[in-house]
């Protein structure tokens, strides 16, 4: 993701954006982990 | 920044920002660079305390690795000519170049103080012993009870504990000029009539620049070179190199094959930069590849140097290419202080060549003594700053290597059209036995000792891992008979582990020429053939063949798109539907079955030859 | 999602001590952290692998016959897993539920593995703690992948800090942790599932046709998810384990699904069902259909899981069959229609198998099929 980031955009703009992105992803995680569990049966315990 | 003399070196490490960084990198532990700055400079205080002085030579033996960095580094700020005796070397020889040297001391393990029965109580002479410390078993405990370490007698006067007695004196060194000696090493000659070749200042000084630039080293280098340290690759190469360039010097272990493992994974662990080392341990390294051929593939290696022996073209080929790394080949002679001529990758040059001089001129004489064209054989000669001061009390030698101020190597060399130089061979009667020199002479002569011995001749024959390996040609007395075993034990304590012969070959006689000199080149010849009936046991070239058309018709990739390198992981079709082809293709054509073990085993066309090979031998 | 926060949390001690403390005591606090958790979440499994570890490694490195002795653990850990698979637990009072022991499924085959690879000679110079270590580490305890001992060792043996391992770790366990709580959980078990229950019988083909592709998907981010989570942690602690999935919905035929899908499972079975019957039988045919046999019992004991891997065993024959015949070398012409008709065709496959063991019966599974093929009408 990162290089994809720093190829596209440079260096700094790729820091930024990729913190956004960081954070994005915990926001969404943090969000919607009350969620009911749809885990795959067979993950095995 | 252009460092002429050695207390240069000194005086930028004092006001360096780098002084906690690692110097040597052990297994378990760091020596930082103020550690070894301050144990430098309480040594010195020491020397002066016993009122050493420069120029004055000491012998310096000892299995520790940091303490012969640590003392060789010591003593060139000081001043002292550091005289190289190997631990390992037999006494024999330990007493001729004792002798031959002259020294005004030693500084060597508590163990070869007896060994060598050195009489520490000769008060014209300097003595130090090195006392290893013992492992401290208990050490929590003792901290923890506050314990004072317990000081015998006996550890009092050694090293280290002599360090506690002395504090880091500022009295002010002498300052050595270039001209003065820094160190001698023995090499060549006889075991009664050991050659001592002479280095000065401004030899390794001018020479530590040019391997700087050669390898294009700074602080940030991590130099991996677990050589020995008695030798000049080991000791400048190594310690002093790295301490020039206030770079890390990683030493986790010596080499070994059974650590061939360990190796592989330092390359990553300790963030090597630049791996140096010899032929041979890139040829073992080659064969037990499985498994590790990413371990040059790190953020931080930049380059393997190839070091004391001629690099086979096809190792050099296949090395790069297994590995995905790049390999400098340094040509050098000990007379030189380590290298001379460089086959560097920036700029690139010829692989298979041992490149062009640095910092120095070369030129090649022919039989005729004239300078050579392009791809005319001759004698290599070389000069320049780094070439050494001649051999210790041997104007002969001297005189017969060094002339006008150009060092005749004894090599045989071809420049081609561009100008990158080649070994062809040699004319010196010496056997490359995987980086280490051995003269047969030397061995030849202990071996003559033996009673049951008429006459014997040591020679070199090719070997696949060591370049060369050294054998001997043996006629017995008659009516008596001698055992090989029984020649090694005679020969184990005259002669050192490299001068012991790898096989002995039996004769009724040897062939001589007309002056009575037994014939080195028919004796070659006869001991081939006398190998010939015993083994061959190579696949030929037509095996080979057979099992990459199999490959290549079974996973569908073009025959000459494989190689013997290939495995199931670099060859595309290489699935289960495409093993079972190739198993069952090579089971008809060859006639044989090959297990369950054998089948799940075979990953890669190496491993197939391999199994195949030990097959065929079976049947 | 529980378990892993409980997974996580027990592993940032470890984590922490593991790079702090001299080198020789590193992986102490990590088997210590699994010893502690296994025993707070399963005892029995706890109990499990810790004969089977102590009896294994010495079995393997002091009976006089290597093939005696890899049948020894062989056996012995098939027993262990089939009693446990078989529900014996239950009826012999042993265990309470029929929930296998807390990863189960996972070390008892990398037990297999390490005694085969010992058959074959082909493990590292190792010690005991070495293997101790391979087995009780924690990341990759619960969801597998089933990585394999020789790369283990070798990550063991070069281990250093490294900051860009390390923040590719983060980076990985982010992306599980959505993939499981935002794609997996939300968006599909979720959104998509109310909106295919909503659909009115009227589009029965078109939601039925959804519930597989929810089914599917659902399996691939979960999982996926999940060993991300376990990859992640694992180049946390230094280690490359090896990669469980590689966009299986990219496969352009079912022998390639198989190299995408659960890889550390299939690459098992390869290795240890699929070349040694191919060297006993000489039959690749048969290999292949008992190595499939062998996957979908892994997953559960029963017929369905047998339908399931007798009908993919087909499928990869066809395909072996297929793979040179006229057809194919034509459509080599027009690359783009190749490559999209092997991805549409073999993800249909896929799914469409999928539903053999989604559903509760077989029944309602034949039920779903005439719905797909329209012959319910």
């Amino acid at each position: 993701m990162y290089h994809w980031l720093f190829n596209k955009f440079g260096e700094k703009m790729a820091n930024i954006l990729i913190v956004i992105w960081y954070l994005f992803l915990l926001a969404l995680i943090v969000l919607f982990s009350p969620h009911p569990d749809g885990r795959f049966k067979y993950l095995a315990w | 920044m252009h460092i002429s003399n050695i207390s240069e070196v000194f005086e930028t490490l004092e006001h360096s920002k780098f002084q906690n960084h690692t110097f040597l990198q052990e297994k378990s532990k760091n020596i930082s660079y103020k550690q070894l700055l301050n144990d430098v400079n309480k040594l010195c205080s020491y020397f002066q305390k016993n009122d050493l002085k420069p120029g004055d030579k000491i012998i310096l033996s000892t299995t520790n690795d940091y303490y012969t960095a640590l003392f060789f580094i010591a003593f060139l700020k000081y001043g002292i000519v550091t005289v190289f005796l190997d631990p390992e070397v037999q006494s024999e020889r330990a007493k001729a170049i004792i002798k031959k040297s002259e020294v005004n001391g030693f500084v060597m393990d508590v163990a070869l103080f007896t060994s060598r029965h050195i009489d520490s109580d000769n008060a014209a002479l300097f003595h130090l012993k090195i006392h290893e410390e013992r492992q401290k078993k208990g050490k929590l405990l003792n901290r923890l009870l506050k314990q004072k370490k317990t000081i015998t007698p006996e550890t009092k006067s050694t090293f280290p504990s002599i360090l506690d007695t002395v504090t880091a004196s500022h009295k002010p060194l002498i300052k050595i000029p270039p001209s003065h000696l820094a160190y001698i090493i023995f090499t060549s000659g006889t075991t009664a009539a050991p050659k001592g070749v002479r280095i000065t200042h401004e030899n390794l000084l001018t020479h530590l620049h040019t391997l700087t630039k050669a390898y294009h080293l700074d602080h940030e280098a991590r130099i991996l070179n677990i050589l020995m340290l008695y030798h000049a690759d080991g000791c400048i190469q190594g310690p002093l190199l790295t301490l020039f360039n206030q770079a890390t010097w990683v030493r986790p272990f010596t080499f070994d094959v059974s650590n061939i493992e360990s190796l592989f994974n330092a390359i990553y662990k300790y963030r090597v930069t630049h791996f140096i080392t010899v032929p041979t341990v890139l040829s073992f390294m080659e064969k037990f590849k499985d498994s590790y051929e990413d371990s040059f593939q790190t953020e931080d290696f930049k380059c393997v140097i190839s070091v004391a022996s001629k690099l086979e073209e096809k190792l050099w080929y296949d090395f790069e290419a297994i590995f995905k790394t790049q390999i400098i080949n340094v040509y050098g002679l000990t007379e030189t202080v380590a290298g001379s001529l460089f086959c560097t990758i920036n700029p690139p040059c010829k692989k298979g060549t041992i490149g062009l001089p640095i910092d120095c001129k070369a030129k090649i004489i022919t039989e005729n003594g004239v300078e050579a064209k392009a791809n005319e054989e001759g004698v290599l000669w070389l000069k320049g700053n780094h070439i050494f001061k001649g051999y210790l009390n041997d104007e002969e030698a001297t005189k017969a290597i060094l002339q006008e101020g150009w060092l005749i190597t004894g090599d045989i060399a071809v420049r081609d059209t561009k100008g990158f130089y080649k070994i062809v061979g040699r004319t010196k009667n010496t056997i490359n036995a995987g980086g280490i020199n051995v003269y047969p002479e030397q061995v030849t002569e202990m071996i003559n000792t033996n009673p049951k011995i008429l006459e014997s001749i040591c020679l070199g024959i090719p070997d696949t891992n060591f370049g060369e390996k050294l054998v001997s040609a043996i006629v017995t007395k008659p009516n008596i008979t001698l055992e090989k075993t029984e020649l090694i034990a005679f020969l184990r304590p005259l002669l050192e582990q490299s001068q012991i012969p790898k096989d002995v070959f039996f004769f009724e006689t040897l062939p001589k020429g007309l002056s009575g000199k037994i014939q080195t080149n028919e004796v070659l010849k006869l001991i081939i053939s006398q190998r010939k009936n015993i083994k061959t046991d190579t696949l030929n070239e037509t095996h080979q063949h057979i099992i990459k058309a199999s490959a290549s018709e079974a996973f569908g990739v073009a025959i000459d798109k494989i190689t013997m390198m290939d495995t199931s992981k670099s060859l595309e079709g290489w699935d289960s539907m495409g093993h079972l082809i190739f198993i069952t293709s090579l089971e008809q054509q060859f006639g044989i079955q090959f297990s369950t073990s054998e089948m799940m085993t075979i990953n890669s066309l190496k491993t197939t030859e391999a199994i195949l090979s030990q097959k065929l031998k079976d049947v | 999602m529980n378990i892993l926060l409980i997974l996580i949390g027990f592993c940032i001690p470890a984590l922490i001590l593991s790079w702090r403390l001299p080198e020789k005591l590193q992986f102490i606090p990590v088997v210590l952290v699994t010893i502690i958790f296994l025993f707070y979440k399963s005892p029995l499994s706890l109990l499990l692998l810790g004969l089977s570890c102590i009896i294994n490694y010495h079995v393997l490195k002091y009976m006089p016959s290597v093939t005696a002795a890899t049948l020894v653990v062989v056996l012995q850990m098939c027993f262990i897993f089939l009693f446990f698979k078989l529900d014996y637990a239950v009826c012999f009072n042993v265990s309470q539920s029929s929930i296998l022991p807390l990863g189960l499924s996972y070390y008892s085959f990398r037990q297999i593995h390490y005694a085969i690879e010992a058959y074959k000679k082909q493990l590292p110079k190792h010690t005991f703690l070495d293997y101790v270590n391979y087995l009780f580490f924690l990341p990759t305890l619960l969801v597998g992948p089933i990585n394999r001992f020789q790369t283990f060792i070798k990550d063991y043996n070069r281990r250093r800090w490294d900051n860009r391992l390390f923040s590719m770790g983060l980076e990985r366990i982010l992306y599980g942790l959505t993939k499981i709580t935002f794609l997996g959980n939300y968006i599909i078990t979720r959104k998509l599932n109310t909106f295919i229950s909503s659909i009115s019988d009227d589009y029965l083909w078109g939601s039925t046709y959804l519930k597989i592709v929810s089914f599917f998907a659902n399996s691939y981010i979960q999982f996926s998810g999940y060993s991300d989570v376990a990859i992640g942690l694992s180049l946390l602690f230094g280690f490359k384990v090896m990669e469980n999935f590689n966009y299986p919905f990219l496969a352009t035929n079912i022998a390639d699904f198989w190299k995408r899908w659960h890889i550390s499972l299939s690459d098992w079975c390869k290795d240890y069902i699929f070349f040694p019957f191919l060297s006993i039988t000489r039959n690749a045919k048969l290999s292949i259909l008992i190595s499939m046999i062998t996957l979908g019992l892994w997953h559960e004991i029963s017929i369905r899981y047998i339908l399931w891997a007798l009908l993919h065993a087909l499928a990869i024959n066809i395909w072996y069959k297929y793979e040179n015949s006229f057809l194919q070398k034509k459509l080599d012409h027009i690359p783009l229609l190749k490559k999209g008709l092997g991805i549409f065709i073999t993800i249909h496959f896929v799914m469409f198998s999928f539903v053999i063991v989604s559903e509760n019966t077989l029944n309602e599974s034949l039920e779903v099929f005439k719905t797909l093929l329209v012959l319910n009408i």
